[in-house]
């Protein structure tokens, strides 16, 4: 029995036709090739007489070339039972079967050249990767900072030496005492609450011992900044007014999620930090990483626990004014102004500076919109990271095209 | 009437007429058609697969027709080609200008059946 297909195939060969095109044609072609010898031979002729008659059918095989170049598309399937129209019923079932032998054509073809596509697939993961990270950061630190309701009535306050503006843009920390004056004593803004910077702390467990980051906070803190836990709830007032006497804690959403597996029991758990256990009492909103572009902490405890949870570096760091550890954060009255915030805090450190002339006196107040010290953690001022990131961003977009080029170079060399 | 119009439609569309035809009344495959073209033309008209497949393909290219592998029990899987309503127009079209490339050509020789 003589092979078709291959037969067929071979002539076909030298007109380098698209793959699917030629599997295709080679179907049919070889199909008619056998009906041709079948039909003479029982019509009497030999096979050597029959075979070279249905060969000759293949002479001039560029008409083919031309026209199957013209007509590759994918050709339609149907199935149909014995006696059954030619049109099919289930036009799906035949897109499935394209999808399907689609499938297993790229596979084949991947197979093939592993090397080629570990290196295709390196350069476009390189160039989107990058592309994807610098986004990501940009996104974070530029079009949306800080997830909480109206970010612009919130100010960051603090101290600066007059004439001299800190080199980060955030103003210097105050201490714990003087936060608990400008709260009271202040006109301008609704609230005004204390930060810590994120500090390493070790969470001790039954089975591991794992670094985190905590921060400390006044209780007024995330009801200053306008959010609400995703579940249980934030600090109560009187939660930070006696040292060491309320062990609780926020969670991070992401902390939650990651070193708590998302548990639904988790409010009303314990969690040792330091050697203290804290009651975990709320979750803070997704994103919510506390006002840090970048990098937050994984749990916040009241202000008051300073001292139990870091007894060395924080030891009086709630009574002592020279002990500045805590940024503030307020919400503008409404209908106040950055320069009337400004102006009022002037004379409140004023007095700080005559009735605490030892540690006070020399400082004047800073009060800055919250963005311009989102980024302060980071070493950069906003206008600064702003430059960078679209500087980045332009330079792996470049990078991404290069990559895409350098691929269809290589698809086009082979 | 210029005489070449009806004459180019002819040389164009000759071979193109006797595929539609054959699909007007029910889907073939390309066997089918060459060898319908030629037991019906007396074995004066014959088809190469390197001529009818082309021909074909670029039938479909133009919408006139359409094709389906079709799979049948117990036998091997087929192409069918089958006339689209455009195709149907344009063996209608094709069939009157035929004819009267046909008449032309009987009034100029005297021959009476082309």
């Amino acid at each position: 029995m003589h092979n078709w297909k291959r037969i067929v195939q071979d002539r076909l060969a030298l007109l380098h036709l698209e793959p699917t095109a030629e599997l295709d044609l080679v179907e049919e072609l070889s199909q008619h090739l056998e009906d041709v010898y079948r039909e003479l031979r029982s019509s009497g002729a030999d096979d050597e007489e029959a075979y070279r008659s249905a060969v000759s059918e293949l002479k001039d095989t560029y008409a083919l070339r031309t026209e199957s170049v013209r007509a590759q598309r994918m050709p339609q399937y149907d199935f149909v039972p014995p006696g059954g129209a030619v049109q099919g019923r289930f036009p799906w079932i035949g897109l499935i079967d394209i999808l399907w032998r689609d499938v297993r054509y790229a596979t084949r073809i991947l197979r093939k050249a592993p090397v080629f596509v570990l290196i295709v697939v390196l350069m476009l993961g390189l160039g989107i990767g990058a592309n994807t990270t610098v986004f990501t950061v940009i996104n974070t630190l530029i079009l949306n900072p800080l997830p909480v309701p109206d970010p612009s009535g919130l100010a960051a306050v603090g101290l600066m030496k007059p004439g001299s503006t800190p080199r980060s843009g955030a103003p210097l920390p105050l201490s714990y005492a003087d936060l608990k004056d400008y709260q009271a004593r202040n006109r301008v803004f609704r609230a005004l609450a204390g930060y810590t910077s994120s500090r390493p702390v070790t969470r001790q467990d039954a089975e591991i011992s794992e670094g985190m980051f905590g921060q400390l906070v006044t209780s007024n803190y995330f009801s200053t900044l306008g959010i609400k836990p995703v579940s249980g709830r934030f600090f109560l007032p009187d939660e930070d007014a006696t040292p060491g006497a309320h062990a609780v804690a926020v969670i991070n959403y992401g902390t939650w999620q990651s070193r708590f597996g998302s548990a639904a029991g988790i409010i009303g758990k314990t969690v040792r930090l330091n050697h203290v256990d804290f009651t975990i009492i709320g979750i803070a909103p997704r994103h919510f990483i506390g006002v840090n572009g970048i990098f937050g902490p994984d749990v916040w405890v009241p202000a008051s626990m300073a001292e139990a949870l870091f007894p060395n570096e924080m030891q009086g760091a709630l009574s002592n004014r020279g002990k500045v550890f805590f940024q503030g954060v307020g919400r503008l009255n409404s209908g106040i102004s950055m320069a009337q915030a400004q102006a009022n805090m002037n004379t409140l450190a004023a007095d700080l500076g005559r009735e605490y002339p030892a540690v006070d006196e020399g400082y004047a107040a800073m009060v800055v919109p919250i963005r311009d010290v989102l980024l302060a953690n980071t070493g950069g001022s906003s206008t600064r990271v702003l430059a960078v990131g679209t500087g980045l961003l332009i330079v792996v977009g470049i990078v991404l095209l290069i990559a895409c080029s350098n691929v269809a170079n290589l698809l086009l060399a082979r | 009437m210029p005489p070449t119009s009806p004459e180019q439609e002819w040389k164009k569309g000759s071979a193109e007429l006797l595929v539609l035809s054959l699909l007007e009344d029910q889907p073939r495959h390309g066997y089918d058609i060459s060898k319908l073209i030629q037991i019906r033309s007396g074995g004066v008209l014959r088809f190469h697969v390197t001529s009818l497949y082309p021909l074909l393909y670029r039938l479909e290219e133009r919408g006139w027709i359409a094709s389906r592998w079709v799979e049948k029990a117990e036998q091997r899987r087929r192409r069918y080609y089958n006339l689209t309503p455009e195709g149907r127009k344009v063996l209608r079209a094709q069939r009157k200008s035929w004819k009267e490339f046909v008449a032309a050509i009987s009034l100029v020789t005297g021959v009476e059946n082309a």
